[in-house]
């Protein structure tokens, strides 16, 4: 008997909840209960991307759509993130932990509890290096002036499918994304929060690394998938950074085993 | 061969950019150029329906791309749905600039038949199934509306893939309601430029029988059609993309012999 799950989607850094559409689509026609929800600035929520200076006020949709969810053993959900996303994943994963059965972290970055990603230094390095292509392709915004730190980045139309979609074959992704990406807030990546053992470390999860990621290269993948666990799997995907959008059939099933695996029999149809 | 063409692709009420996606894909594959502006309050434009001041406040991204092109410089000119009006208006203003204007299952207006006297007829169907926000005030007319989720999924996104129909159901938004959008169609003007009209014949949104209506009161150049549902460009994106490219052929001088049909 295959188990029904309510999967909710957390978008990476730039992008919104219509980057899920056709992970979505096949959710629901599978029979699962989905909601993909945009972060404030995101995809078109209206608040500005350099007006946001906490993760509180960026996560504030998961944060409400959490604190809005019962608190019943039976409405668990599978928290599902992906790059930038992983602080969502963190944060939300401390707070509401009796609320989520299962967390998949899908190339994802996060910092040390109680360190901001720009003084998690090795992390930081490798997400800088000139290794990276990320590194090359980014441009800042600055709301506060060229004198203070960049209040945003974005990736310029001409660098998107180099950086996300370099193994798609058609240009449709590209072509949205250059409709649909803004810039995503940068000042809250000087601020740190805890994320326990406890709490964090009681909700099973899993990492997936891609393995030809331009955004979030390997290495970061491996810095943040050995030390900010603990991961019940780490598992290695031949990829992209969106190679769940590239091979979503598969990236489906695998969610449903893992999800079975791991939160077992629980649920039912 | 062809030489690159320029499109410029309107979007209708409530949608955004984002519905041409394919259509910009295949086009630009095809080694055109194509703009696909957010009007104002669509897509991610920072502006609330609610705070568009005036019909040129709403159509200033597609007279910004208008300005922005050059001296010699013509295009082909793609309007969906509502789009339509934009797409009239910019045909009035920028006449020298446009080999030729595509209506897709569009609003295409004349002087005799202005959208007030529309508006009644087709949206009749709707009024019970959209949902208005009033930004001045109660007992003062509407400043956005929207149709609600599930007339929106079945009339929008008829014959669409489940996929296009969850993009599209998360990224409409409000429709601002601006009462300047009459336009005055002079012969130099709007009627000096071509067009043409691709029904969708299974439209549940603009049904056919309006389609009609636009077409009779108001006789384009050629008549094609589509057999699928509302959004073209999204559940016939292929088909679409054959006939922008006929068209383009047709009423583009000196295009060439040949035009690709890839």
């Amino acid at each position: 008997m295959t188990s029904q799950y309510h999967f909710v989607l957390l978008h990476g850094g730039c992008f919104g909840a219509w980057t899920w559409f056709s992970i979505e689509a096949r959710l629901q026609k599978a029979g699962h209960k989905v909601t993909a929800l945009d972060f404030a600035g995101a995809g078109i929520h209206p608040a500005e991307p350099n007006d946001i200076a906490t993760f509180d006020e960026y996560h504030k949709p998961a944060l409400d759509f959490f604190e809005s969810l019962p608190e019943n053993p039976e409405e668990k959900v599978v928290l599902v993130g992906h790059s930038m996303a992983g602080f969502a994943l963190a944060q939300l994963m401390e707070r509401f932990s009796h609320k989520i059965s299962f967390a998949v972290f899908i190339a994802a970055v996060l910092s040390g509890s109680g360190v901001s990603l720009n003084d998690d230094t090795p992390l930081y390095a490798i997400m800088t290096s000139q290794e990276s292509p990320s590194t090359h392709a980014i441009q800042f915004q600055f709301r506060n002036g060229v004198e203070k730190p960049p209040t945003s980045f974005y990736y310029p139309t001409s660098t998107l499918k180099h950086i996300f979609f370099s193994e798609f074959d058609s240009e449709d992704m590209v072509v949205l994304a250059s409709k649909l990406c803004r810039p995503y807030p940068m000042e809250m990546l000087s601020t740190a929060f805890t994320y326990t053992k406890e709490k964090y470390g009681q909700v099973p999860s899993v990492y997936i690394k891609y393995s030809n990621d331009n955004t979030f290269t390997p290495p970061a993948q491996e810095y943040v998938s050995s030390k900010y666990g603990p991961f019940k799997e780490i598992i290695e995907i031949e990829g992209g950074h969106f190679n769940y959008l590239k091979r979503p059939d598969e990236f489906i099933q695998l969610l449903e085993s893992l999800a079975k695996k791991y939160i077992g029999e629980e649920k039912s149809a | 061969m062809g030489r690159t063409q320029h499109f410029v692709l309107v979007h209708g009420a409530q949608h955004g950019a984002w519905c041409w996606y394919k259509t910009k894909a295949l086009l630009e594959s095809a080694g055109h150029r194509v703009s696909a502006p957010d009007l104002t309050s669509a897509g991610i434009s920072a502006v609330n329906a609610d705070d568009v001041k005036s019909f040129d406040h709403y159509n200033q991204p597609l007279y910004d791309v208008f300005e922005s092109l050059g001296e010699t410089e013509k295009v082909i000119l793609v309007g969906h749905s509502y789009g339509g009006v934009p797409v009239a208006r910019v045909t009035e203003l920028y006449s020298r600039k446009i080999h030729v204007a595509v209506y897709i299952a569009g609003c295409m207006l004349c002087t005799e038949q202005p959208m007030s006297e529309v508006w009644p007829q087709v949206f009749d169907e709707f009024v019970n199934d959209m949902r208005f926000n009033f930004g001045r005030g109660a007992g003062t007319s509407p400043t956005s509306g929207w149709i609600v989720e599930e007339t929106a999924r079945r009339t929008y996104f008829g014959s669409c893939s489940p996929k296009d129909v969850q993009l599209g159901m998360m990224l409409l938004r409000p429709s601002p309601f601006m009462s300047d959008d009459a336009t005055t169609f002079t012969e130099k003007g709007y009627h000096s430029v071509p067009r043409v009209y691709i029904k969708a014949s299974l439209d549940l949104c603009l049904k056919p029988k309006f389609q009609d209506l636009f077409i009779q009161r108001n006789r384009p150049q050629e008549v094609r059609s589509i057999e699928a549902g509302h959004a073209l460009q999204l559940c016939a994106a292929k088909e679409l993309h054959r006939h922008l490219l006929q068209i383009a052929a047709a009423h583009v001088p000196d295009h060439g012999d040949e035009i690709q049909f890839s």
